[in-house]
């Protein structure tokens, strides 16, 4: 009898019926350890590596817009616009990295929070009280937000206490980076997984495109007032201009 | 097209700023004397917003692991992303803070650095979950109080009644209110798991689900 039980499961595997034989098999001998039903299909798992990197990208890059936003809101900068727009910035970061950890519980995998925008394990240094009540907060031995910010200014003190103009030229390379590792995952998943493609498409590729053409926009109409102007007052009445636009458009 | 656009402003800001010194910035203005925030209580302020924003990811970590097919508890994952996005709200009031206080002037580069869930922690059940998140609370609560205390007697200066009064009205009272909350999650779900162990958080977490639990506040 169990010969023939395992044999028709076999048939059952051979035809890809594994969460079900799995059942059989369990059921059979009275329990149900054995079963192995998960949501994974197809080539999902090539791509979840890929995926955790994307989701670590967007919450660094909350950060870093949350401090942009924040430095903006200061008494001597005092531009609520340029607030405005890094704080809405950084939401959008923020529950976009959310959305793309459901996601990646959906197709069978788990989140990692290890993996960020170059790839690389990033090596965690926990202290030893840490460890003990597990309960404080560790730094990384790569801090990812400050070596990121080191890489891309020439003056790590200025990467957030930027100027105006500066900030949206920052904000568009951050938003193209994100945009294009989406096109990254796209194209390395559409031929395999479609479901990712097409999602990270939806969710992500269309909303970046229109918000990079209104930074662009941003920059350039910031950059022609300021063009050439050499009467600081009147710079300063340019960027607050620019600034109770910002506030009312963002 | 648009990086030869960005590339050509930033050298002509660069190229002008070397030799002007104006351009892109407004110029500087003289203020007198305002701000009254003493030295410790920045610097201890400053460092809360790092330990809510590790609470937050913490929280991340715990509705990721709660979201996965293999877990499925979809009422924990709800309750954690919650609360994620809550403490992320919490440093940002915190930032808020000192912005208005008129501090964050320069220094706000090492404001936030990584933030990481908390190590060491594991979430085998959905009662472990709670009783670390309850964990998590407590020590964020002993360090606002830390705040609280330093602020109210400094080292150096006076006691900074209007911060001292703000933390404990628009923190302490979430904090106590959240941890009661919590503590009264591990109690019910206590009794549920006890002898039908699997079966007891099932239901705990389809309750979470659908919000039949009481809440406070």
């Amino acid at each position: 009898m169990k010969v023939l039980i395992f044999v028709v499961a076999l048939f059952a595997v051979a035809a890809g019926e594994f969460c079900y034989s799995s059942t059989k098999l369990s059921c059979d001998q009275d329990t149900t350890k054995g079963v192995n039903c998960t949501a994974a299909y197809g080539l999902a798992h090539n791509y979840i590596r890929d995926l955790q990197i994307y989701a670590n990208m967007h919450i660094t890059r909350n950060f870093q817009y949350l401090l942009m936003s924040s430095h903006f809101g200061n008494y001597r900068k005092e531009r609520e616009g340029f607030k405005k727009l890094y704080r809405k910035l950084s939401d959008t970061a923020w529950q976009d990295a959310i959305d793309l950890i459901k996601y990646i519980a959906m197709r069978g995998g788990k989140m990692d929070f290890h993996y960020d925008e170059d790839g690389s394990d990033v090596t965690v240094e926990v202290s030893p009280h840490a460890v003990e009540h597990g309960l404080e907060g560790s730094r990384r031995e790569g801090r990812i937000l400050s070596a990121l910010m080191a890489l891309e200014g020439d003056d790590v003190r200025s990467t957030i206490a930027m100027s105006e103009l500066e900030s949206l030229g920052k904000s568009l390379d951050i938003q193209k980076k994100l945009a294009l590792k989406a096109h990254e995952i796209y194209k390395a998943s559409h031929r395999h997984d479609p479901e990712i493609s097409d999602y990270v498409e939806d969710k992500f590729m269309h909303k970046h495109a229109k918000t990079i053409r209104n930074l662009a926009g941003y920059t350039r109409d910031l950059s022609r007032l300021l063009e050439g102007e050499k009467d600081t007052s009147a710079v300063g009445l340019k960027l607050f201009i620019l600034d109770s636009y910002l506030e009312k458009v963002v | 097209m648009k990086t030869v656009v960005v590339s050509a402003v930033f050298f002509c800001c660069l190229a002008l700023a070397t030799a002007t010194q104006y351009s892109c910035k407004a110029q500087a203005v003289q203020f007198p004397a305002f701000k009254s925030m003493e030295n410790e209580c920045i610097a201890l302020m400053k460092h809360q917003v790092q330990k809510e924003l590790n609470a937050a990811l913490t929280y991340l970590a715990m509705a990721a692991h709660f979201s996965e097919d293999q877990v499925n508890r979809p009422g924990f994952a709800k309750m954690f992303f919650e609360s994620a996005n809550e403490e992320r709200e919490h440093a940002i009031k915190f930032i808020e803070y000192l912005l208005m206080r008129g501090e964050l002037e320069t220094d706000i580069k090492d404001l936030i650095s990584d933030p990481y869930p908390v190590r060491g922690l594991t979430w085998d059940s959905g009662l472990a979950a709670l009783k670390n998140a309850l964990a998590l609370e407590v020590n964020v609560t002993k360090s606002i109080n830390e705040i609280i205390k330093k602020c109210e007697n400094p080292d150096v200066g006076e006691n900074d009644y209007h911060l001292v009064d703000y933390l404990t009205g628009e923190f302490l009272d979430e904090q106590y209110k959240g941890q009661r909350e919590l503590a009264g999650q591990i109690s019910t779900l206590g009794k549920m798991t006890k002898s039908l162990g699997d079966l007891g958080e099932y239901m705990f977490d389809k309750k979470l689900l659908d919000g039949e639990l009481p809440v406070l506040g």
